[in-house]
């Protein structure tokens, strides 16, 4: 039956990976932990000892642990009170509506061990403490892979990473490592697949002054949503190249996957409707349905300023709305200060609603059904995201490992869209928008 | 000579007087600042003629260390330690190893891959300063 809890059923942006392994990988994990547990202890042993002889990228000469940890202590406000402001979609509420001022929505700690166990083998595990898909903070795990390193630049990595599909992807968790209180949401939310389970391959090379970094993935995912229900990814095949030169870096991805989210009885409901239910089933079921993605990033830093920006596009041909979207962002830094700006938007290139089945050509006594699912078909459209935010923001570098933020988001959403609102009430309708207000805390140690 | 391209800065004795060095017995006489970066932010493992290359890092909050990145490669302590956090929380890799400046000559001059800086008036016969373009 098709009830309110439909609300944000499939969100698409910001689908974030469930900490949970399928079993061929558990048992990697298994096997990583035990071999990096007994090391944990050697950890000081192997702090840095000026008559020790030093390793390099490939010439350590025997194993090291690394222990390493990143977070941060956040609080956003929500001008909009009637629904939450979510910066990722996978999450089931954050501020506005639940609460005044949110802690969840940027707070977070990660830790991370890495372990060089051969010189040509090295692992690392990484779990962050954070507010999950469900509203319960729990460590998810972020990273864990072991790495063979056939030279120093070219290796190969099997296990849990990060899809760098965008610039940041990889630590787009790690807030102190980025200018901004978190990455532009509009972009970064496009694409609901961070995390992938399988092998890659990256191998670097110079050339004529640049420093390319290929990247080829194949994997699989399986990422829950709020509602309850996990969307499939599978066959995931992705291409990354990062560029640089000085201060110009320049990352470009293509990737591909076919999905697979569990029908909550919404298409099955219009297959019972004859020709025109089955062709809009087939039009907007995610089943099997072939996900592609192809980001551009350009970025220059010269130390005193930085300007960088990203486009990226979605083809799906299903309620995941086919859109584009993309930012710029700019900063100075005087001293200890980082002022910021960045404009970012997210376009559908599909309409973000359908007329559905034809009420008039119904029974009276079918008119009620098809009229809800209609409206539960345009709900599920109106969840892509499509808006546009204005933020300005200032970081500072109050200590050597220490970043405080503040920035200021103006959001305005499209047209036919809830935009990055869940948790709404009656009174919330589409197209609105909010201004938030962010601070927070980042750390690394 | 162009060997100090920190000489430049003649108003701070430190900035003015951080030298590149490797062991003596490496044959690297010169390095340019952009293969210099590329060693010190680990986006190469080697010099430019293909052998392995370690950078060797001052303890953090040494004046050398500010000037070495500063001068040479234009990179301020917080930029740095953002940059490394991106590398280190992808595990890419991890920062320069770091050691107290008599223990930096001691580890290049012992070491034909380590490459590093030093107050100029500890770089003595047991490293060879690199001109660095």
């Amino acid at each position: 039956m098709l009830t309110p809890r439909l609300q944000r059923p499939f969100s698409t942006a910001g689908f974030r990976r469930a900490p949970r392994f399928a079993p061929p990988l558990r048992s990697a994990l298994l096997v990583l932990l035990a071999l990096t547990a007994p090391g944990l202890g050697a950890q000081e042993a192997a702090s840095p000892d000026d008559s020790q002889q030093a390793e390099s990228a490939l010439g350590t000469e025997r194993p090291r642990i690394a222990f390493n940890g990143f977070g941060t202590l956040g609080f956003v406000h929500s001008g909009e009170e009637r629904a939450d402001f979510v910066a990722n979609q996978l999450r089931p509420d954050g501020a506005g509506f639940t609460r005044e001022w949110s802690p969840e929505i940027d707070s977070r700690l990660g830790l991370q061990v890495s372990a060089s166990l051969t010189p040509r083998v090295s692992a690392v595990v990484q779990v962050v403490v954070e507010q999950q898909h469900d509203g319960d903070i729990e460590p998810g795990i972020e990273w864990a892979n072991l790495r063979y390193s056939f030279t120093r630049d070219f290796s190969l990595r099997i296990g849990r990473t990060a899809l760098p599909i965008f610039a940041s992807s990889d630590y787009r968790k790690v807030a102190y490592a980025n200018p901004w209180v978190r990455p532009p949401i509009e972009l970064y939310g496009l694409v609901p697949i961070f995390q992938i389970d399988g092998v890659d391959m990256s191998y670097r090379h110079r050339f004529r002054g640049w420093t390319e970094t290929l990247q080829a993935t194949l994997g699989f995912s399986d990422i829950e949503v709020p509602s309850g229900s996990t969307l499939e990814i599978r066959q995931m095949v992705g291409l990354f190249d990062t560029l640089e030169r000085g201060d110009l870096s320049i990352h470009t991805a293509l990737a591909t996957a076919r999905a697979t989210v569990p029908d909550p009885g919404l298409f099955e409901g219009f297959r019972a409707f004859g020709d025109e239910g089955r062709a809009l089933a087939d039009r907007f079921e995610v089943d099997d349905e072939r996900l592609t993605f192809a980001t551009l990033g350009v970025s220059y830093d010269s130390g005193p300023w930085f300007i960088q920006a990203e486009l990226g596009r979605i083809w799906t041909d299903s309620f995941i709305v086919d859109r584009t979207a993309g930012y710029v962002s700019a900063g100075w830094r005087v001293g200890s200060l980082t002022p910021y700006a960045t404009y970012s938007e997210s376009r559908a290139d599909d309409p973000l609603s359908s007329p559905g089945l034809t009420l008039s050509r119904l029974p009276p006594e079918l008119i009620p059904v098809a009229a809800a699912l209609n409206a539960a078909l345009n709900e599920t459209l109106a969840n892509s995201v499509a808006q546009r935010s204005v933020s300005a923001g200032l970081r500072w570098d109050y200590h050597r490992n220490v970043a405080l933020k503040l920035q200021v988001d103006r959001i305005d959403v499209a047209a036919g869209s809830y935009g990055s609102f869940t948790q709404r009430q009656a009174d919330f309708s589409t197209g609105g928008g909010a201004t938030l207000v962010a601070v927070s805390a980042d750390f690394v140690f | 000579m162009l060997i100090v391209a920190g000489a430049a800065d003649a108003a701070d004795p430190v900035l003015g007087d951080v030298v590149v060095v490797v062991a003596a017995g490496t044959p690297v006489e010169s390095l340019d600042k952009r293969d210099l970066e590329d060693i010190f932010l680990g986006r190469t493992s080697t010099f430019p003629d293909g052998r392995p290359a370690m950078p060797v890092d001052l303890r953090e909050g040494t004046p050398a260390r500010e000037a070495f990145y500063r001068v040479f490669l234009g990179q301020s302590p917080a930029k740095m330690k953002a940059h490394w956090s991106k590398i280190v929380f992808t595990g890419r890799g991890s920062p320069p190893r770091e050691v107290s400046s008599a223990a930096a000559r001691e580890l290049i001059a012992g070491d034909g891959r380590a490459i590093g800086y030093l107050e100029r008036a500890l770089a003595d016969s047991s490293v060879k300063i690199v001109e660095v373009q």
